[in-house]
Parts: C-alpha cells; structure tokens; sequence
C-alpha cells in the first residue's frame, strides 16, 4: 500500500476505538460534574445546519451519495435523558433535548401514553425526584441487549454495496436492503425491527417497521411500542457530517409524529465535549499513548461479562419490561 | 478429440470446401483449431472444470468476492464426530478429518462428563458467545463483507460481528481471554486464511461437550468452490487438551432465496425473559 | 502525512474524554451515592471483563474476620488497548478502593478510585512498567 494511502487509513481510522470505548475518560461508568455545561443537541444542530451551505456528496459507483466511513454517535450523555433537561445526578448532566419537533422538545405522548411514561419514570428507583419508591424496570441496555433505535444512535461504520447499506457497530451491525424488496410481515417483531432503505435525492430514506417495542429510547423509559413505525433520514450535510433525523409514527402511544436531529461527525471533526467529568476508576487523567490498534474494534461481549447487574437488579425486585399495551 | 469432434470438424470442413475434403495442410490446422476451440468447455470466470479450480469474481480491490449470506447443512452444531440420533438430534457423519477428535486420555474423561451433562454445561444453553468455528456452523445464515482493511463476518446468531483484520497489525500480545478469539486474515490464492487466537476457555466446539484450553489456536481456510459454494476448513490446535492438531471441513451454501436477509436472534433477551420470574432460576447465581 | 499521523495520535487523549457510548447500565439503580465508602485489602482475583472489570479483595474486618469485597470497575477493553494484561495484577496485591456501596447492602462497590498503598492508579500503575510496551 503506498504510503499515502496508509496515512489516509491510518489517519480516518486512527480514534475509531475512541468513539466505540465504553464511556468514561478511559471506560466504564461516565461520571459528571454538576458544573458540566448544557450539552447542545437538536436545537443547536438545526441553527448549525441552517446555516451550511448546500452539499453536493461524493457518489459510489452506482451514482448514489457515499456515506460510507466511520461516523460518530450522538454523544453527549451516552442516552441517558432524551428530553432536556439540568443537571440530575453524576449519569445525567444537562442537555438540549434530542426532539426537534413539537417544538417544546417532549415527545407527544397521549394521555394514556404519558401516563405509562411517569409510571415508568417513577419506578426507575434511582434516587431522582418524584420517585414513587417503589422498583419498576430498569433499561433493557442494562442487560447488555440491543436493539433499534439506540443502535442508530451509536457510533458506527457504514459501508455501501451493491443493494445494501450495511452499518458495523462495536456490538452488532445492521443491513439495509436497498433493492426495493418489500418488509418482512409484521406478524414478524424484532429488537432491530426490519428495516428497508431507498434514496430520495441525497437522502437515505429507511423505514423500520416490525419493531417488537421492548427496547427504551434512553434510560428513563421512555419508549416505543410494536406498532411504532420508524423513518430515518441519513444525508451528508459536508463533508464530514451526516445530517441523522428520525421521524416516530405510532397513533396508539403518540399524539402525532414527532422526530429527532442530530449530527454525526468523522472522527477528529467537528465540536466534541470536553471536560465535565470526574474520575472514574480506570484514570481520567491518563496520558495519550500511541495505539497501533486505534482503527480496530476490540471483543466487547458486554451479556457474558455482565453477571452481577442483573442478579442485583433482580434481587431489588425490579421487574422484567416486555413493552406496554396500549388500550384498544 | 472425441470422434463426435472428429466427424463434427470433417463436416465442417466439407461444407467450407464445398464438398471436397479438405487436404491443405494450413487449412486441416485451421479447422482443427477452431474445432478445439469450439468443442472443448474453457474455464471462464464463475466456472468450474473438473480439474480446474473454481476462479472467482474479485471485488474492486481485487481480492477473491466471498461476499453474501452463507449457511451450513450438516449436523456439526449437535457433533462434530459421527453420531446416531436421539430425540431432538439428527444422526450425522464426522466432519473431522480422521473421523475422531484426537483427545488426550485425561481430556476424553473430561469430554465425556460434559457429554453427561451438557443440558446444563453447554455456554450455549446460557445463550454464550460460541467461538470459532462453532459460530460458522451454528443453523443460522452469516453474511461476508469485504473491505480494504478488514473482513466481517456478520451472524445472524445473537447479532454476532467479527471483525479480521487484515492492515498489517499483527495479533496483540496476549494473554487476552475473548469469547470470540482475535481474529486476522491474509490471502493464500483465492483463500481467505484466518488465524485466531486468544481464547478463553469458555467455549464448547459443538452441544456434545467437545471443548478446549485458553491454549486454543483455529486456522479458518474459506476456499470458494463455485459460484454458491465455499468451503470451510479449521484446523484446531490446543497442547493442553488434544494429542494433535485436527481438521474439519464443510461446504457453506450461499442462500438462494430472493428475500434472503439477516433477521436476528437475541438469545439473551429471550432467556433473561424467561428465568426473571423464575424462583428457582440458578441463571444469577453468583459465581 | 507522518507527522499528521502522529499529532492525531497524540490527540487521541483528549479525544477520549470525548462523547461517550451509550451507557450500558443503571449506576444509581444499583449503588447509591449516598453511601461513599473506603476499602484496604488484598487483591484475590480480577476479571478483565466488559462492560465493567471486576476486583475481588479480601477486607480485614474490625473483628478480625475477613469479607470478600468485590469492586465494580471500568470497561477492560482500555486496559487491553494500554498493553495491560491479567497477569499485571497478582493476588495478593494492596489495594485501596474508594468507591459507591450497592443498595442491595451485598459486600458490591462500585469503585471510583483504585488505588495501590503508594498512592498510584492501580490499573494504570499495574506491576509491569505500565507503558505501552510494558506486559
């Protein structure tokens, strides 16, 4: 390989791992000072965008935009809080709220559906204000499961071929067919739901249906149900960032549509939180290094590690979620 | 030349000449030639002769194209040596070469207590990472991507990712204890070679109990063999448990549906579901 | 294009206070921060494992007798990556532990701080060199 080309690897590749590390300085459990500045989400990436230039991408060699590379995820406090929201406890620093539209940044619940949603919020039993004191459910992620739409929400590499779109993750990947095949019968729910792609202009469209909605958007509960569908919007905004929306239809739980913005950036570009964080620990302070395996993805196995988390969750009497059930 | 080819180039060459066989001995090599090459099959890319190995499409960078969803049929996931069938299990061949694994006496004691008790010893009733080159035969489709850098290996069996990285890294020094090894590739012709190492010992090779150390080291060979066809080859090598190293071999079928995909099986989920509300669950017990 | 190799390189330190992966569990589910906690010990064992390490440590009680403590750490793959290895970390090693009890009230910390009795990062310290080519 010439030596420019091993640069131009090495140089794109070089803080892969770091965007895929558990979070934290040096990983595990990120800790944050009280003191951290309100983290910028939708609302500030749609008056960066508004802003930009029009885009004309790159294409592949099937005449459709080149998405392809490694992309950050949607950073800041690792989905611990999808609406705004101040500063609550050391896993949850203030942050913009990741809806954009309605325009208040709450997802539009209908009163049965916000009803469930406080239940939930006050059974997390996590010490936060207006807890009812009593152990509901705890976050699917806590026991090393994945699933849609937190996975969209994640680093990832996307790589583009002949009537797919294929996103590798550091614990699991997603293939979006782009060939125009119809989706798997409904009867047919997943964690991942299924998900099928097509361009409209420069823009990934995927819709997913088949959600079996037993996964939560973040750790307070918030959730979806198997008949939410799901529309994503992928288009590259420059040449180092993708514009990501994601638009939830679901009239059983939700009043109206409603979406998400936010952007992912090349690793090295664009603004990256800094600061904020106490220690945990594995050092906070620790000196850069030189990481020959910086470009690799390295085995997580989070489910066969994972062993006291759920036998202590379990023995706190929390219950197991499997999804609301929204009333006829 | 067949004699059909003989009596095919004496025709043609009779209607050329107008009917008058063809003496010219410029024209008899002509005919003769073209005959030859009109009647004997030319291996062309995507095709197989019988004594020619299969040439396969290459990707941009060049490389042999494995890419696309692959499965096994056998019956490896339940015994990789030959076996009868039982309820629930179907009877097999040995995929080892030599027909047994090559277990040391202490180790073939061991092999046979986790045959005993495998309902409940198997990582795979616990919904485990099930390590190279269990996961390949796995009754579940698996996809291969190809890229510049590395090869991945997506598994529809617990979303599974296995990134081989071919970009000059050699293995990290160990000790390291991965579920899944670490893997990295090279090409030897048009075979993916992959070398894999840093195990931990964790992993059964099949549900009949056949196991290893953390010594454990599998040489994965994936040889396209046709247009839809792959065959798989792992050479298992462990000092701590087997007298030698031993070899196993598959073809991989290339799935041929239209709507073939990925879907998913989230062991996990599925499990910690089902022992939550279970008082007599021993899935938490510390250990 | 090595010398820009190399100042990325270098910025990897502060990109690792970057943004973070999605967290993998419920910290205030589990352990309370009201209930901070120090712990002197000895090592038994470790588990170089995602999504949290894990140090068992043995803890003289004031009675004399001994509790087998174990330590909620951060993600191994970073210690991995430093060149850090199992065999870094013998029984019998001295540690210190500031760190979170576990609701529950079990002998579970989930560790803050770990360090040795001099006073240096346990993980980062370690009995090898604890550089990058250090094992």
């Amino acid at each position: 390989m010439s030596q420019q080309i091993f640069a131009a690897v090495t140089t794109l590749t070089v803080v892969f791992c770091v965007l895929l590390l558990a979070p934290g300085p040096a990983g595990g459990q990120a800790f944050w000072r009280e003191d951290t500045p309100k983290i910028p989400m939708a609302a500030s990436w749609l008056a960066e965008k508004a802003e930009l230039p029009p885009y004309n991408p790159p294409r592949t060699a099937d005449g459709v935009p080149d998405l392809q590379g490694v992309w950050g995820g949607s950073g800041g406090d690792g989905l611990s809080y999808l609406e705004e929201h101040e500063y609550v406890d050391v896993t949850t620093p203030a942050q913009e709220s990741f809806v954009s539209d309605p325009a208040d940044g709450k997802i539009p619940y209908t009163p049965w559906g916000l009803a469930k949603r406080n239940e939930i919020l006050a059974g997390l039993g996590r010490g936060w204000p207006g807890e009812s004191g009593e152990r509901l459910y705890s976050s699917p992620s806590a026991f090393c499961l994945h699933y849609m739409p937190r996975f969209s929400l994640s680093a990832l590499e996307i790589v583009q071929r002949p009537g797919s779109v294929i996103m590798l993750g550091e614990e699991g990947y997603r293939v979006i067919p782009t060939d125009g095949r119809p989706p798997i019968s409904e009867e047919a729910k997943f964690w991942f739901g299924n998900s099928r792609g097509h361009w409209e202009g420069d823009t990934l469209v995927v819709e997913v249906t088949s959600l079996n909605g037993r996964g939560w958007f973040d750790s307070t509960g918030h959730y979806y149900t198997e008949n939410t569908r799901m529309t994503e919007r992928w288009r590259l905004a420059d040449e180092n960032t993708i514009d990501y929306e994601v638009t939830f239809v679901d009239p059983t739980v939700y009043a109206r549509p409603w979406t998400m913005n936010f952007p992912r950036r090349r690793p090295g570009t664009g603004p990256n939180m800094r600061g904020g964080r106490i220690t945990s620990a594995v050092a906070a302070n620790a000196p850069a290094f030189e990481d020959p395996y910086a470009g690799e993805i390295w085995e997580d196995a989070c489910y066969e590690g994972n062993r006291e988390g759920p036998a202590s969750l379990r023995a706190l009497g929390y219950k197991w979620f499997r999804g609301v059930t929204p009333p006829q | 030349m067949t004699d059909r080819e003989a009596i095919s180039y004496d025709l043609l060459a009779v209607s050329i000449t107008g009917g008058s066989p063809v003496r010219h001995w410029f024209l008899r090599l002509m005919f003769g030639l073209a005959a030859i090459c009109a009647l004997t099959p030319m291996p062309s890319v995507g095709q197989t002769t019988a004594t020619t190995p299969y040439t396969p499409l290459r990707t941009v960078d060049g490389h042999p194209d494995l890419q696309g969803i692959w499965q096994v049929v056998n019956t490896a996931a339940w015994d990789l040596e030959a076996h009868p069938a039982s309820l629930g299990v179907p009877a097999g061949h040995s995929v080892v070469e030599g027909g047994a694994i090559p277990y040391q006496p202490s180790a073939l004691a061991k092999k046979k207590d986790n045959f005993e008790q495998r309902a409940t010893l198997d990582p795979e009733t616990k919904c485990y990472l099930p390590g190279v080159p269990r996961i390949t035969y796995m009754p579940y489709p698996f996809r291969i991507i190809q890229q510049a850098d590395k090869v991945s290996i997506a598994y529809e069996y617990l979303r599974a990712i296995r990134y081989i990285y071919m970009n000059g890294n050699p293995h990290p020094p160990g000790p390291i204890d991965w579920w899944m090894g670490d893997s990295r590739g090279r090409w030897e012709g048009n075979t993916l070679v992959v070398d894999v190492i840093h195990f931990n010992d964790q992993t059964w090779f099949d549900r009949a109990g056949n196991f290893h150390s953390d010594a454990l080291h599998v040489i994965e060979r994936y040889t396209p063999t046709g247009p839809d066809h792959l065959l798989y080859e792992a050479t298992i090598e462990d000092s701590n448990v087997f007298s030698r190293p031993w070899k196993i071999s598959m073809p991989l079928y290339r799935r041929q549906e239209a709507n073939s995909e990925l879907l998913e099986y989230q062991c996990p989920a599925y499990l910690l579901e089902q022992e939550w509300d279970n008082p007599a669950s021993t899935l938490f017990d510390e250990h | 294009m090595k010398e820009q190799t190399l100042g990325l390189l270098s910025a990897v330190g502060l990109l690792l206070v970057a943004a973070p992966v999605a967290a993998h569990h419920s910290f205030a589910a589990e352990f309370d921060i009201e209930q901070p906690i120090e712990l002197r010990g000895t090592l038994t064992r470790m588990e170089l494992v995602n999504p949290h390490g894990w140090l068992y440590i043995d803890v003289e009680n004031p009675d004399g007798t001994v509790t087998n403590w174990a330590v909620e750490a951060g993600g191994t793959t970073v210690l991995l990556r430093r060149g850090l290895r199992k065999t870094d970390f013998p029984a019998g090693t001295e540690v210190i532990v500031n760190g979170y009890r576990a609701r529950s009230g079990e002998p579970v910390v989930n560790g803050q701080s770990v360090t040795t009795p001099e006073g240096r990062n346990f993980f980062l310290g370690g009995t090898g060199t604890g550089g990058p080519d250090g094992r």
